[in-house]
């Protein structure tokens, strides 16, 4: 049974436990749904969301009743899901080259890379659920972030600019580009007849 | 594409984000310039596919489940202190638990309802004999 954040905090200020329990029910699917097509891996998307609802469930008693809990959960899952690969790049860059990693150009280290994508049977496939998972996921981090609460999420361009920390200016830029990769890779894979 | 037209505004005007003016004075472009009428086509289809919510659906996957136990148990602060709190929450989990199994008997639901019919039904008679025989058998 889902309840409404007013009902969960309520209930939270009587029996924290019980609280947190609806909290992670209700937004479970929101924050790992993000984080999934996010991260591109189901492990990476786990880490992220177990260290937001870390970071909420620690915070929860600093919250303000009346106000939803929505904006404030995405804001730290979209901070988190930044953290994580940022995380990540400085964990590599000890040792390991990251795909993600720019070279003087500015071409990422993974569209560099030969890939099998080509393959006779991959572009008879014509998957377009996969096709642009794989194209969200070759995007740079902050792009791959605006394209995903503009159109997974629905989002106004200054709801992204403010939880993004970035101006409008900036998130229209990221978007604009983001677009052009995508629909070069959906025409690339042959998933557009065009 | 030989139209220098800004293909950002195109962008704008297919999401829906621009004001009525500019989206007046594209629409003349259009009528005019079969190129960005064909690029307007093609940002529709993306658009189409990046606005299809189902192309970014994922599976919960089985741990979500156990990663909230862990969390449960392992923020400070969300249980009761004391003791014998704890000890009370844990007895009332057993309790629970000790009789989960009476579920999932065959006609266990059906067989409780029965015996308190059953016991409705006997005369009173019985029911004196019966407690009459217990006084008996305490007396011994």
């Amino acid at each position: 049974m889902e309840v409404s954040d007013i009902t969960i905090l309520k209930i939270y200020s009587r029996d924290k436990h019980k609280g947190l329990e609806l909290l992670y029910e209700r937004y479970k699917k929101y924050i790992y749904g993000i984080a999934a097509n996010y991260a591109g891996s189901r492990e990476d998307a786990l880490d992220i969301t177990q260290e937001v609802f870390i970071s909420v469930f620690k915070n929860l008693d600093r919250f303000k009743e009346g106000f939803s809990l929505l904006p404030w959960l995405r804001r730290i899952t979209v901070n988190k899901c930044l953290n994580h690969i940022t995380n990540k790049k400085a964990v590599n860059a000890k040792g390991m080259i990251s795909l993600n990693q720019t070279n003087e150009e500015g071409d990422e280290m993974q569209s560099l890379l030969r890939s099998d994508e080509n393959t006779e049977s991959e572009v008879l496939l014509k998957d377009t659920k996969k096709t642009l998972e794989k194209a969200i996921r070759l995007l740079p981090d902050r792009e791959r972030m605006a394209v995903i609460l503009r159109h997974m999420k629905g989002m106004k361009y200054e709801e992204i600019a403010s939880i993004m920390d970035l101006p409008i200016g900036t998130v229209k830029t990221f978007l604009y580009r983001a677009r052009t990769t995508i629909r070069e890779k959906l025409v690339n894979d042959g998933v557009w007849e065009v | 594409m030989s139209c220098r037209f800004d293909l950002d505004l195109l962008q704008d005007y297919v999401d829906g984000v621009t004001d009525p003016v500019e989206a007046i004075f594209i629409e003349e472009h259009l009528k005019a310039c079969g190129d960005c009428r064909r690029e307007t086509s093609e940002l529709k289809l993306l658009f189409w596919d990046l606005d299809n919510k189902a192309n970014y659906e994922s599976e919960l996957p089985r741990e979500m489940d156990a990663i909230k136990n862990t969390l449960l148990e392992i923020i400070p602060g969300i249980h009761s202190t004391s003791t014998a709190g704890r000890i009370i929450r844990q007895q009332r989990k057993n309790l629970a638990a000790s009789t989960r199994f009476i579920g999932f008997v065959p006609g266990a639901k059906q067989g409780g309802k029965l015996l308190k019919e059953g016991a409705k039904s006997i005369p009173s008679a019985v029911g004196k004999v019966t407690a009459g025989l217990a006084r008996r058998l305490i007396a011994r």
